[in-house]
């Protein structure tokens, strides 16, 4: 079973609210759920939809398919009835939506609401019973999502929305076209408790679990749920949230958070990022932990503020004049980023570095079932820390770039011991001060480039999916994931020729890991969420293996299996 | 106790007679005077000669980017409260490229000490006109004279109700001394402009000009009356007024979260089992 459900309307109609409903509806119902958002740069108005995909098996994608729409306004009727899939219906009020389509099936929304519970404002719980009627879900799954919603507002409101729902419900068993057949499978239900996040939420619940204790940012879609997750949780998490007067300072905060002691996030998407660049430069020669988050939108400059892209992948990796070490991430689903922000703040501390997530609003916007995050087993690494005693028997004599054998020097925290810390943006010598001599310069330079090679040897290798013996790989990295894993199912349904080779660790590669990775193939496809196909680029340039075809999107929205089967048939080579 | 003998100085890069020097000597005296020893304090700056200051001072430093000194120096004193945090830089450096910042940090009130060595002219880049160049100063980028009047900080200070402000010159280390130990004991940002011949760069505001105008406020002025500051504020020219010329002592800033001094929570252990409970607010 495979259902996807899209709610469409206007921004401020409260789609948002039916299509999270049905997401933990679906939850409770024991399927797995990917929801994804789709919203134009707006307050109100415009048309904006929510895409709620269940499926009996884990999915970590959307797809083209549209079973029913739940059109709150006539555009969403307009715009998605071409989209429905055969036996299909659209599902409105017609006191709002007047349509000639035999697709329409018309429930008073708003006139149940008042009939049932008394008000207008019921309608979405009509809409939501309207939906499980249909598809022939248990109402008790509503019952119960109804009274988590509304538990807090009293037994009179859960009661209210309830019969709202059961109306609904009702009326749709009893008015539904005798041909429509599609339906929820029964599945087994597992009492395990399992969670429904956005990417934003993931990260932000892994920056807590990884002991991050100061994050700075300025506001920017689409990575402000992450600030905003964090700072909702700051006195439970003691962290320390501020909201810097532009990017520059946010990244310039983070710097100074880190070297005082705290652990340090500082989310932004990709025009914020530019202006850190400068920031990003001062982190590599002062030897700074410090995560940075960029959830990518298409640029350049404003580009599409609330749509997604995979395009600052080149830019994170060479942001900045001169030469530093860094680590550049894209996880691809909110359990992969909860360990991945993780795993960042730990690569940031051991080896005295600025790292970059590169996610996107894709991944930042879209909700996904998953099984509990273990908070149990998440292990913290602050790298090498002098204890007090140590710092305090150096004073004075304390160097913060000590020239080591793995061109990692032991930090103190300046006011927290007799230790005398010193760092600073200019070429310095172990003890901070600035220098121009050409060999301490190139003892320094060298030190810090060292760790390159070490992070080299512990990149990771990318994740396989699909055929064992197959002749195509398809590359990809980042959020594209689960597209690219559907993909590689429907071309193996049609014989057992194609792999996912999918990376997480994007730089810097290991070019013989990702030479063993990718070499035996006929074809090799990449799969990437921009125009200039920057990930095949990048592993042409650090192992000379080009790509065979491409799979490029850039219109702003996701890529799904379906684009990725119509894209490989076109084939053919860049055009830039 | 701490002494002079804390406080070493170092070798300078700076041009003989330069009013760093006695900036650096009031600092240090300032210092001592405070009872603060080198491990307690946090030097911060940008880039520029003023800059460079901590290089060549004991002490914690931190000597970052450009104009960028004032998000680092906030940071560290909102992670740690128990540093004694003072921040340096030239006009270029607080009042071009940082602008932005000491704006903000007016409004912000973090518990730190700004001193601005205003010498009107770009020393390290070699003599152009700066934010605090007077109209028709002619510099390497100006050679007709800048056409811009000379942003006076101070009345900018006042109109953002900053919690102090004082003015200087690094001529008379004593009431440079006196300033910067003011300025420490308040509790909240505290800006002091500090006037100061750049000897090599500065043919105009040399340390003549400023000695034939520079006066002190008398003892009888009240620095809280803010109309009567923003008077003062604006004199800046056949006559310059020295001392604490407003005062709010507006209280300090303080993170939104408990953030006490004897424990700063970005210290305290951290046990990532401790946070299971925020998978519950998502749970189905």
């Amino acid at each position: 079973m495979d259902l996807t459900i899209v709610v469409g309307g206007a921004a401020g109609q409260g789609l948002r609210s039916i299509g999270l409903a049905l997401v933990k509806a679906g939850a409770k119902a024991g399927f797995h759920v990917f929801a994804t958002q789709d919203y134009m740069s707006r307050i109100r108005g415009g048309h904006n939809f929510f895409r709620i995909r269940f499926s009996e098996d884990e999915i970590f994608t959307t797809n083209q398919d549209c079973h029913l729409v739940v059109a709150l306004d006539h555009d969403s009727v307009e715009f998605h009835k071409n989209d429905l899939d055969r036996g299909g219906l659209i599902l409105c009020d017609p006191k709002d939506v007047q349509a000639n389509s035999e697709k329409i099936f018309y429930v008073p929304f708003g006139d149940l609401a008042i009939e049932h519970g008394g008000h207008k404002i019921m309608a979405n719980s009509v809409a939501l019973g309207a939906v499980w009627g249909l598809l022939g879900g248990e109402i008790d799954d509503i019952y119960s999502l109804l009274e988590d919603t509304w538990e807090t507002k009293g037994t009179d409101v859960v009661e209210k929305n309830k019969s709202s729902a059961l109306a609904g419900f009702e009326h749709a068993i009893k008015n539904k076209p005798k041909d429509f057949e599609l339906k929820f499978k029964k599945i087994s239900t597992t009492h395990e408790k399992r969670l429904v996040v956005d990417g934003s939420t993931a990260i932000g619940m892994g920056a807590i679990a990884a002991g991050c204790r100061f994050l700075s940012a300025y506001p920017m879609t689409p990575s402000t749920g992450i600030t905003e997750y964090i700072a909702s949780h700051q006195n439970s998490c003691n962290i320390i949230v501020e909201q810097a007067e532009d990017e520059i300072a946010a990244l310039i905060m983070g710097i100074g958070a880190a070297n005082a002691g705290a652990r340090s996030l500082v989310p932004t998407s990709g025009g914020g990022f530019s202006l850190m660049v400068e920031g990003l430069g001062l982190a590599g020669i002062t030897e700074t932990p410090i995560v940075i988050v960029n959830m990518q939108r298409p640029g350049p400059a404003t580009g599409l503020p609330t749509r997604t892209e995979q395009s600052d992948l080149l830019f994170a990796i060479h942001a900045h004049q001169g030469e530093f070490p860094r680590l550049v991430m894209a996880p691809h689903s909110p359990e992969e980023a909860f360990s991945t922000i993780v795993r960042a703040f730990n690569m940031a501390d051991f080896y005295q570095i600025p790292v970059i997530v590169l996610g996107d609003q894709y991944l930042a916007d879209s909700l996904k079932t998953t099984t509990s995050f273990d908070f149990n087993s998440v292990k913290i690494d602050r790298g090498k820390l002098l204890d007090e005693e140590e710092a305090n028997s150096l004073g004075g004599d304390y160097k913060r770039h000590l020239l080591t054998e793995d061109g990692i020097s032991p930090r103190v925290f300046p006011g927290r011991s007799r230790a005398i810390f010193a760092t600073t943006g200019d070429e310095h010598d172990e003890s901070g001060n600035i220098i121009e001599e050409a060999d301490l310069r190139i003892a320094q330079h060298e030190k810090r480039l060292k760790k390159l090679e070490s992070l080299r040897q512990n990149s990771r290798k990318p994740l396989e999916y699909g055929a064992k013996n197959a002749s195509i790989a398809l590359i990809s990295w980042g959020s594209t994931y689960g597209a690219v894993k559907e993909a590689v199912d429907l071309i193996n349904k049609k014989g057992s020729i194609a792999k996912m080779i999918h990376f997480i660790d994007i730089y810097p590669l290991n070019p013989d890991t990702v030479i063993e990775a990718i070499g035996g193939y006929k074809e090799r496809i990449a799969i990437e969420g921009n125009a200039t196909a920057q990930f095949a680029k990048l592993i042409k340039s650090e192992t000379g293996i080009g790509m065979t075809k491409y799979v490029l999107r850039y219109d702003g929205r996701p890529i799904t299996p379906e684009y990725i089967i119509d894209n490989i048939k076109e084939g053919g080579n860049l055009p830039w | 106790m701490v002494t002079v003998n804390d406080y070493p100085l170092s070798e300078t890069a700076w041009c003989p007679g330069c009013g760093n020097f006695g900036i650096r000597l009031a600092l240090r005296d300032a210092l001592v005077e405070l009872g603060l020893a080198p491990h307690q304090i946090l030097l911060v700056s940008g880039v520029g000669q003023a800059a460079k200051l901590p290089m060549y001072m004991s002490g914690n430093s931190f000597t970052g980017l450009h104009g960028r000194s004032l998000p680092a120096a906030q940071a560290f004193k909102l992670v740690n409260p128990a540093l004694k945090i003072f921040v340096f830089g030239g006009d270029g450096d607080g009042y071009a490229e940082g602008g932005n910042h000491l704006l903000h940090a007016i409004r912000r009130n973090v518990d730190l000490t700004y001193i601005v060595h205003n010498n009107q002219v770009f020393g390290l880049t070699k003599g152009q006109a700066s934010p605090t160049s007077l109209t028709g100063y002619v510099g390497g980028i100006t050679p007709q004279g800048t056409r811009m009047p000379g942003f006076n900080p101070i009345p900018f200070a006042i109109s953002m109700d900053i919690g102090f402000v004082a003015r200087s010159f690094s001529g008379d280390k004593d009431h440079l001394v006196a300033m910067i130990k003011a300025a420490s004991k308040y509790n909240g940002f505290a800006l002091i402009d500090v006037l100061q011949p750049c000897v090599t760069f500065n043919k105009v505001n040399t340390y003549k000009w400023y000695k034939d105008r520079v006066y002190y406020l008398p003892d009888d002025y009240d620095p809280t009356d803010k109309e009567l500051a923003f008077r003062k504020s604006q004199e800046f020219g056949e006559r310059i007024p020295l001392g604490i010329i407003y005062q709010s002592n507006r209280p300090a800033y303080t993170t939104a979260i408990d953030n006490p001094t004897d424990d700063p929570v970005a210290f305290r252990p951290h046990n990532p089992a401790d946070f299971t409970f925020l998978n519950k607010e998502n749970e189905i």
